[in-house]
């Protein structure tokens, strides 16, 4: 088992760093949806904790990926500080955002903390576009810096692709020990059944607060990443309910209870765009067609995977082994 | 004075959330389903309006077919994207109504492109009252029209069997298919007259709102605000939500109306937190 494990690391990790030189010398593609794709594990992944090993819902999730990005961000424009400082400011203002979003809003059961959750993903999103003094409104932030270390310059769409994967794979990795150890089977006492698991004396609100926190500082963390580690533009349209969405769908994909799961449906819904896009170029459809046939796919995978897979593709990847 | 124009438009957009409202606390007490496509209903009348009025159907006749064809929409949803997945669980079936929203969006997206589509006024040239205090009538004919819907449906769930039906759905799914109700049939009959009064609104407030693909996630999101805020499920709390939702949004426009959007969820997260069933709910 442990070498197995080792094994797929070594694979995982290989391929990670292998994907750009051969995407940029193989096929002179471009690294943009790769690195999307590194985005998109992380919140994927965080997201997980909350959905599918503790049983919480969040419909605001890329609130707090724009938190991150936005606290960075200003920090590190407005209040001049230099991003290697920016980046952990940024998380701990998403990781005060995810407390105390969290506190109240993690009473409500079912539809009220699905809906408060939406509504206050939605919330976000218009404080970013009203604050201009701030945020720079419907625009956005621009020009943001690069990450510096020393008198090296991470610039490079190379540099920016490796600094997020190495951020997802450690963030992956550590999230599926989480998943799997003491505090992880906690969690998962919740999502079975709250009150038995108050009664075998698991604090169930603290928990439920501590893992949001925690999972909504990972997603701000990818946030402040998003804002320095990428194009250098920040706008609020980015952060929207339709981030949130996807970012369950991977969830969903994946299958909830898995972290490895939650991962590849992170890349999935990364890829899926790109291939749809090669579709719409076919049908001679302009950009923002594509973008809303993009959109139409994601509601139908969602809605065929809710309905036929809702143990997701690694759930069934399980099952036919059990099965065989 | 312009407190009163305020209460005016206040009112009127009350009233439009209140429908929307309605709606929503329909479907969720026949079906205990949150349908977050609420809102979409709303976008598709006003667009599907415009195209009626522009094929040169007479004016009066187009929020009637408008709210025909929407209602459609409703029962092949609930056919294609819910009824498979009856029986999951809450959050499923939310996931499932919020990907219909997105369908429908991106859907009319591409149908009627990127362009803000408006219908005349009902009464053209006609202006009520002085100066000082104007009321609009096209506000005037959504408020009677809203009104009289509300009370139709309420009349409809009280009086007739089918109605009752419904409302027995809500109480005990079980017991109701003992008796011979379909939950089946009447989770998609809600749907249908949630589309029906969705594609309704959205035609009559066409003149005054302009339609646009994606106007229905706000209109929604304050719809089920107002429900919430009422109470889930019961008709006088949707009417009570909605109303307190549309004059604290006026009253927020005219002080700072770029963060008027925000007023509706922040009043429901206040009450989520202090009454979780809403002013109004019962035991939930």
């Amino acid at each position: 088992m442990r070498g197995a494990f080792l094994l797929k690391w070594i694979v995982l990790t290989a391929a990670v760093i292998l994907c750009p030189i051969i995407l940029e010398y193989g096929f002179s593609y471009s690294l943009e949806p790769a690195l999307q794709a590194g985005f998109f594990i992380i919140l994927s992944v965080s997201l997980a904790l909350v959905v599918g090993l503790t049983g919480q819902i969040s419909w605001g999730h890329a609130a707090f990926f724009g938190i991150g990005a936005y606290g960075a961000a200003i920090l590190a424009t407005r209040g001049n500080l230099p991003v290697v400082l920016a980046i952990p400011a940024g998380t701990l203002v998403g990781l005060a955002a995810g407390f105390l979003i969290g506190y109240p809003v993690l009473r409500l059961k079912s539809y009220y903390l699905a809906l408060a959750t939406l509504v206050i993903g939605i919330a976000v999103q218009e404080f970013f576009k009203a604050a201009d003094f701030l945020t720079g409104g419907e625009i956005g932030l621009y020009d943001l810096p690069d990450i510096k270390l020393g008198s090296f310059e991470l610039s490079s769409a190379f540099s920016h692709y490796y600094v997020v994967w190495m951020f997802a794979l450690i963030i992956v990795f550590f999230c599926d020990r989480l998943s799997k150890s003491f505090l992880g089977k906690r969690l998962r006492a919740i999502h079975s059944d709250e009150g038995a698991a108050e009664s075998a004396g698991i604090d169930v609100p603290r928990m439920k607060l501590g893992i949001f926190t925690f999972s909504a500082a990972i997603a701000a963390f990818a946030g402040t990443l998003f804002a320095h580690c990428s194009y250098g533009t920040i706008a609020p349209g980015e952060f929207g309910v339709v981030l949130s969405i996807k970012i369950i769908t991977m969830v969903v994909i994946g299958g909830m209870f898995s972290v490895y799961g939650a991962a590849m449906g992170a890349v999935i819904i990364a890829l899926l765009p790109e291939m749809i896009r090669r579709l719409g170029d076919l049908a001679h459809m302009d950009l923002t067609q594509i973008t809303h046939l993009q959109d139409i796919a994601f509601g139908v995978i969602l809605v065929i995977f809710v309905i036929f897979a809702p143990q997701g593709l690694i759930g069934k990847m399980r099952m036919s082994r059990t099965n065989a | 004075m312009f407190f009163i124009n305020v209460l005016i438009h206040g009112l009127g957009w009350a009233s439009i959330y209140t429908l929307i409202a309605v709606g929503f606390s329909l479907i969720f007490s026949a079906s205990r389903i949150i349908n977050l496509s609420q809102g979409e209903f709303v976008m598709l009348g006003g667009l599907l309006g415009f195209t009626l009025y522009s094929l040169g159907i007479p004016i009066w006749a187009v929020p009637v077919i408008a709210a025909l064809g929407v209602a459609g929409v409703g029962i092949i949803l609930d056919g294609v994207a819910i009824r498979p997945a009856s029986g999951a669980s809450p959050t499923s079936l939310i996931i499932i109504t919020i990907a219909i929203s997105i369908v429908l969006k991106s859907t009319a997206a591409l149908i009627w492109g990127p362009d803000s589509f408006r219908i005349p006024d009902f009464f053209p040239n006609a202006v009520i009252g002085s100066s000082a205090i104007r009321i609009d009538p096209q506000y005037l004919l959504v408020m009677v029209v809203c009104g009289l819907s509300i009370l139709t449906l309420s009349l409809f769930l009280k009086k007739t069997r089918l109605g009752r039906s419904i409302r027995a759905c809500s109480m005990d799914p079980i017991g109701a298919t003992l008796v011979g109700v379909s939950p089946h049939r009447m989770r998609m009959l809600s749907f249908c007259i949630s589309g029906g009064l969705g594609g309704m609104i959205g035609t009559l407030i066409t003149p005054i709102f302009y339609a646009r693909f994606d106007c229905g996630l706000s209109l929604g999101l304050k719809g089920f605000s107002a429900a919430v805020l009422g109470g889930m499920g019961s008709i006088p709390g949707a009417v009570a939500g909605g109303i307190i939702i549309g004059l604290a949004e006026a009253m927020g426009a005219s002080v700072a109306s770029s963060y008027k959007d925000i007023i509706a969820p922040i009043l429901m997260i206040l009450v989520l937190y202090v009454r979780p069933q809403g002013i109004l709910g019962g035991r939930t």
